[in-house]
């Protein structure tokens, strides 16, 4: 019997989620990426569905329900459409989860309230600010708190009614919840290579006032990072299926020297490699959620989750790329779309080779 | 409207690869994945929206192995208040009539106002559930339903028919309706209803409650694939000479 066991209540979600992905999803794949945005319509069916809140507590309107039902959700949307599972791995675990564990009540009142309702919260990746050089500065002179600065990638920013605003400080960084439409504040189009339709945007703030009960200190900033790298890996691990899905279907019926490339060595060694990325992926994502769900560390787990599944969906939709031959690289195939979305994942986190940095850190202790 | 909805738990085979196990009779299930009828999801639905309209309750039954309460937990979860599952595997060799007869010995025993199945299941597309059941709880019954709407005890129930034609039926009720698939949108469960009826007790029959005996007109033989035909012909030449071999061809078939 596998290690990763799911209780009935999580197969269900599994199956749930993964007809939802199917049948809304999978037909328009490469209308969502070729327009760069999930339809309005699913984007409601998401949220009716409970998915953008699915961590927080059914008191505040939420799914009330834990980091291995997380990940199933996110595995499953991850496979038809990572752009919208990364909408909802940031919605819960970099906005959700640090309100409630770390939100002063009004907050968790005010925006757990609203993200149990649907409402999609954009979040500003450190990698992004760090290799920019650029960044958001908090100015407390004169009246009030203002934040200014600017940033080329808002995840979600689209999407988003407001946006959690990195701010450098003493001890780290802290966040400030900002609704969208405050003064000073200007989003603009931004570009990516992959996860197109996920809604990132530019963003622009000068003189934007915050509030200092809608911050979230560093300590809630550092947990959620550590949390969202297993929503990423979860995310990750359903592009890596999704690649070895492509890649069994085209290799049995692509025939060449009249058979089917599937038997020749090379390309049943290359599928056998998917396999490993996905089934050790499976066990590094949902051995950190089950950490995460006992009220264990688990930031080594989310780490190493994150390390195998992100790496494993570049290496894997790679392989499927090299499967199809030239079809791979033409957009007639999803996997050159996987490869992209796969890469973008890899980095919006945290870079691999910080990643590694922080265990080697720990393990040298 | 006390309302019942006749659930099956069926293989998703559209996409799959089937094969037919040892015995002839089955198919391998092994690698299949499982879901609610397509067409039971729309009868669902459209109790669902009855049920909204007019209150009351649904019972959801489903006739299956232990598996099949997944299914009728995700019927719980989108609107059904109770649910039962018939032991299917202390019953051999189901068929369409056997089925109904087991659905009618629960069901004798529950009010209804209406009763709904799908018109067919994925699986056997035996389409007789609906009618057979009808005719032994002595009640009306419309088959490939695309329509239901309820007022002043009466239903109105439009069929959908050959060539785009529409028959519209008043019915009195109780009644069967065996439901059409794309008459209505059915909900996805929310995620939160599902945990609520992960939780639910789910009532199950079996042979110690249901003591008739089954006899049915027909028993499976055997299950085989079609056998493969000539393989296709791509015609070559100008479109000129390629329509004009097309068009010899199909006249040589007798198919114009």
């Amino acid at each position: 019997m596998s290690i990763v066991k799911m209780n009935s209540e999580q197969k269900l979600i599994r199956n749930e989620v993964k007809k939802f992905a199917s049948a809304e999803l999978d037909p328009i794949n490469s209308d969502i990426e070729r327009e760069g945005r999930v339809p309005e319509a699913i984007l409601a069916k998401t949220a009716q569905m409970g998915l953008f809140g699915l961590i927080i507590p059914e008191k505040y309107g939420g799914s009330g329900l834990d980091g291995v039902s997380l990940c199933v959700a996110l595995e499953e949307l991850g496979r038809s459409c990572s752009s919208l599972a990364l909408v909802v791995a940031v919605n819960n675990c970099l906005i959700a989860q640090p309100i409630l564990k770390f939100g002063s009540a009004s907050m968790q009142e005010d925006y757990l309230r609203r993200l149990g309702k649907g409402m999609i919260g954009g979040y500003v990746p450190f990698s992004e600010i760090e290799t920019q050089g650029k960044g958001f500065i908090l100015d407390e002179r004169g009246n009030g708190r203002q934040v200014s600065g600017t940033c080329d990638v808002v995840l979600s920013g689209e999407l988003a009614e407001f946006i959690a605003i990195p701010v450098k400080e003493r001890d780290g960084r802290s966040l400030y919840l900002v609704d969208k439409g405050q003064a000073g504040m200007v989003v603009h189009p931004t570009a990516m290579m992959g996860l197109r339709a996920s809604g990132a945007v530019g963003l622009g703030c000068q003189g934007t006032p915050v509030i200092q009960d809608n911050r979230l200190n560093p300590e809630a900033v550092e947990y959620s990072l550590e949390f969202a790298r297993i929503g990423y890996s979860a995310v990750a691990l359903g592009l890596i299926r999704a690649s070895l899905d492509c890649a069994l279907k085209y290799s049995k019926e692509r025939k060449q020297f009249g058979r089917a490339i599937c038997e020749f060595p090379m390309v049943r060694e290359m599928l056998a490699e998917i396999k490993l990325c996905e089934e050790s992926s499976r066990l590094a994502v949902y051995d950190a959620a089950s950490r995460f769900d006992g009220d264990e560390d688990f930031k080594m787990a989310a780490r190493v989750a994150c390390l195998t599944s992100c790496d494993g969906a570049v290496a894997s939709a790679l392989k499927a790329i090299q499967i199809h031959g030239g079809y791979g690289y033409t957009q007639d195939y999803p996997v050159e779309r996987y490869f992209r979305d796969a890469k973008s994942l890899q980095l919006l986190g945290e870079v691999p080779v910080n990643i590694k940095s922080r265990i080697a850190q720990e393990i040298l202790l | 409207m006390d309302l019942i909805v006749c659930i099956k738990r069926v293989p998703q085979t559209a996409e799959a690869e089937v094969k037919i196990d040892a015995s002839g009779k089955d198919i391998v299930r092994d690698r299949l994945t499982f879901d609610m009828n397509e067409a039971d999801s729309y009868a669902l639905e459209a109790a669902i929206l009855l049920k909204e309209k007019f209150g009351g309750t649904i019972t959801a039954i489903s006739l299956g192995t232990a598996d099949a309460e997944d299914t009728l937990r995700i019927a719980l979860a989108k609107g059904a208040d109770n649910a039962i599952r018939i032991k299917a595997e202390e019953f051999a060799q189901l068929d369409g009539f056997k089925t109904a007869a087991l659905l009618k010995e629960v069901i004798k025993d529950i009010t209804f106002d209406a009763i709904f199945t799908g018109c067919m299941a994925t699986d056997d597309s035996y389409y007789q559930v609906g009618p057979v059941l009808a005719e032994l709880l002595g009640v009306g019954h419309a088959t490939l339903v695309s329509k239901v709407e309820v007022a002043d005890g009466k239903a109105q129930v439009n069929r959908e028919l050959e060539g785009g034609l529409i028959e519209h039926l008043e019915m009195s009720l109780p009644a069967v309706f065996a439901v059409q698939t794309g008459i209505n949108e059915p909900r996805y469960a929310s995620l939160i209803a599902i945990r609520r009826a992960a939780g639910k007790e789910i009532r199950v029959v079996g042979r110690e409650e249901i003591s008739i005996e089954l006899k049915s007109n027909s028993t499976l033989e055997g299950l085989f694939l079609p056998p493969v035909g000539k393989r296709a012909e791509i015609l070559s030449g100008s479109t000129d000479e390629i329509s004009t071999k097309a068009a010899t061809i199909i006249k040589e078939k007798g198919l114009i």
